[in-house]
């Protein structure tokens, strides 16, 4: 009996090694791994000339290493099209920093695997500057504290993940922004059984960001309403443009289908000029036609394909024309 | 084996069950500097539903919700309710390796090692992810480099991926396959050289989506080669990934 209470004891012992040798490698698998997490990924301030604002980006290490970190701050310009940002190489804004006493932009800091940081980003704006929009990223560079298998590696890879700054320096809390439709892409004609497909793109001309707020709508022939889509709110950023997107799909191309589409129709894209409640709308309008092109393309190239085949037939059959010349003859 | 000595097994057996089955739970203080959350909130229901392409957010009979004031308009803006959480929500950016290891790489033959790059935003503004090295593969004694690849036909860029598989070939470039990367890499023949920040390169696109992104995950394949005039020795450079979320 005491051989079996010490069997089961052995292997009790070998199967506590046993995962315990697992969870160790196991961790140590992860040790390359990096992994961090900024919030919020985007952050709008509006504030006066003379005053100073603070607002905090948290940083977590989500990964299984200690984080060494290092804050820069970049400019970044719209992409017209999109709203994702083309970093710009240089960081102009000089009225920012971090305010805690212990980091600054190009200092390092350390984050332990599953620490949380909030960084305090204060903004000082000098009262003699001028009213003016900027657009910003607050980049937070990581890699790996230490890694010994990333001494003798060939290419040691970093991480950089960015929170963007939308700056507004105003002299009151007026949204100035001034959308407009700059244009709306679709085909002029139709056949009668394609959906109706069509983009548009929206630019402030404005002095500040403003959110796209609207509809865009398909009338037919008649002046009657077919089709209306919402509008995304889309921040379209002061002196860019960028493609609107319907709200349902997030999609930048809008589209109607019906089994069958006849006449002209009416594209009619309504936009609030900016958030403010008495705010103007801008209208752009656009007319296609649908035809059934492939009832009437279907006969007509079937007489075209006939024909054609008679003056091959006509060509390559020389016998019958000798015949005929023949009969002449006689 | 008697009853006393089988209780003992069995209750031994039972609590290294027990250690070994047991998980960490970790609960959350939901507070800040200004405030604590002590209260959850009432309502019919509400949460996170997503499918591979889309994320949607609702909160179904929830009081006082809304946004209260706007931005530019007013001097405030609150958004109240559930709802609200979700434009505030984090960005992650995720590398499953730091370190590639391309190990001995002999003449006349390409040597390749690859890693994971995750994303997720919540925005519906999207994301995009640069990528830039900071110079060719360098020997560590700075006395050469390994040339980024220009491909088979000596026609790929930094933002056009040609084939590479020309062993004799020499070169340093990347493939990328999986979510959201640039149509140029049809399979995984197709290469480019990284972007030099050296030379003044510009970064390269190597993700983006203008949608939200929920874990969407790509492979980065590198690839290098040389022959057999390439000194020998230590080769190395560092490659950065940046993420930006969209607006």
């Amino acid at each position: 009996m005491k051989n079996k209470i010490l069997k089961t004891s052995a292997i009790t012992v070998f199967i506590i090694l046993l995962s315990f040798v697992i969870y160790v490698n196991k961790v140590n698998a992860q040790a390359s791994r990096i992994n961090l997490s900024i919030s919020p990924p985007v952050t709008y301030m509006s504030i006066k000339p003379g005053e100073e604002q603070t607002y905090q980006i948290r940083v977590e290490n989500l990964g299984d290493s200690t984080l060494e970190i290092t804050p820069s701050l970049l400019d970044f310009d719209a992409d017209n099209k999109t709203g994702q940002p083309i970093v710009k190489q240089t960081g102009t804004f000089k009225y920012i920093r971090i305010n805690d006493g212990l980091s600054s932009f190009g200092e390092s800091f350390y984050l332990e695997p599953k620490q949380k940081k909030a960084i305090p980003i204060t903004v000082d704006i000098p009262r003699s500057e001028q009213e003016e929009e900027y657009a910003m990223t607050v980049f937070f560079t990581f890699k790996n504290k230490t890694d010994e298998k990333q001494k003798d590696s060939q290419a040691k890879v970093a991480g950089t993940v960015g929170s963007n700054l939308i700056l507004l320096v105003t002299r009151n809390n007026l949204d100035r922004g001034n959308i407009i439709v700059k244009n709306i892409t679709s085909m002029p004609t139709i056949d009668s059984f394609m959906p109706i497909r069509f983009t548009a793109l929206a630019e402030n001309i404005g002095k500040n960001a403003t959110p796209a707020s609207g509809s865009a709508k398909i009338s037919n022939w008649q002046n009657r309403e077919i089709a209306e889509f919402e509008i995304h709110p889309d921040m379209i950023l002061a002196n860019s443009s960028r493609e609107l997107r319907e709200k349902d799909f997030l999609s930048n191309e809008f589209r109607f289908k019906k089994p069958f589409l006849l006449g002209i129709y009416r594209i009619s894209i309504e936009l609030n000029k900016n958030s403010s409640p008495n705010s103007d709308v801008f209208v752009l309008n656009k007319t296609i036609v649908a035809l059934p092109f492939s009832i009437i393309l279907l006969p007509l190239s079937g007489i075209i394909l006939y024909s054609g085949y008679r003056v091959i037939l006509k060509k390559t059959n020389p016998r019958k024309k000798e015949v005929n010349e023949t009969d002449q003859i006689k | 084996m008697n009853n006393k000595a089988k209780k003992i097994i069995g209750l031994y057996s039972a609590l290294v069950f027990i250690f070994l089955a047991s998980y960490p739970v970790w609960a959350d203080r939901l507070e800040s500097d200004s405030y604590v959350v002590t209260f959850g909130n009432f309502n019919v229901t509400s949460g996170e539903k997503s499918s591979a392409s889309y994320n949607v957010t609702d909160t179904v009979g929830q009081v006082a919700n809304g946004p209260y004031g706007a931005y530019g308009s007013s001097t405030y803006f609150v958004g109240g309710g559930f709802q609200y959480i979700y434009q505030i929500d984090s960005f992650a950016f995720t590398i499953s390796d730091v370190s590639v290891e391309l190990g001995e790489i002999i003449p006349n033959t390409h040597s390749s090692a690859s890693h994971d790059l995750t994303i997720t935003s919540r925005g519906a503004g999207g994301y995009i992810i640069y990528a830039y090295e900071d110079h060719p593969l360098r020997h560590t004694n700075n006395s050469t480099d390994i040339p980024d690849t220009a491909c088979d036909a000596a026609s790929c860029t930094i933002s056009n991926a040609e084939v590479w598989t020309n062993t004799s070939i020499p070169g340093f470039g990347f493939n990328m396959t999986g979510n959201d990367v640039p149509s140029d890499f049809t399979d995984s023949t197709y290469f480019r050289p990284f972007a030099d920040d050296e030379s003044g390169d510009p970064m390269q696109i190597v993700m983006s989506s203008s949608n939200i992104a929920n874990a969407r995950t790509s492979t980065v394949t590198y690839k290098a080669g040389v022959d057999v005039t390439q000194s020998s020795g230590n080769y190395q450079t560092n490659i950065s990934y940046v993420a930006v979320p969209g607006y």
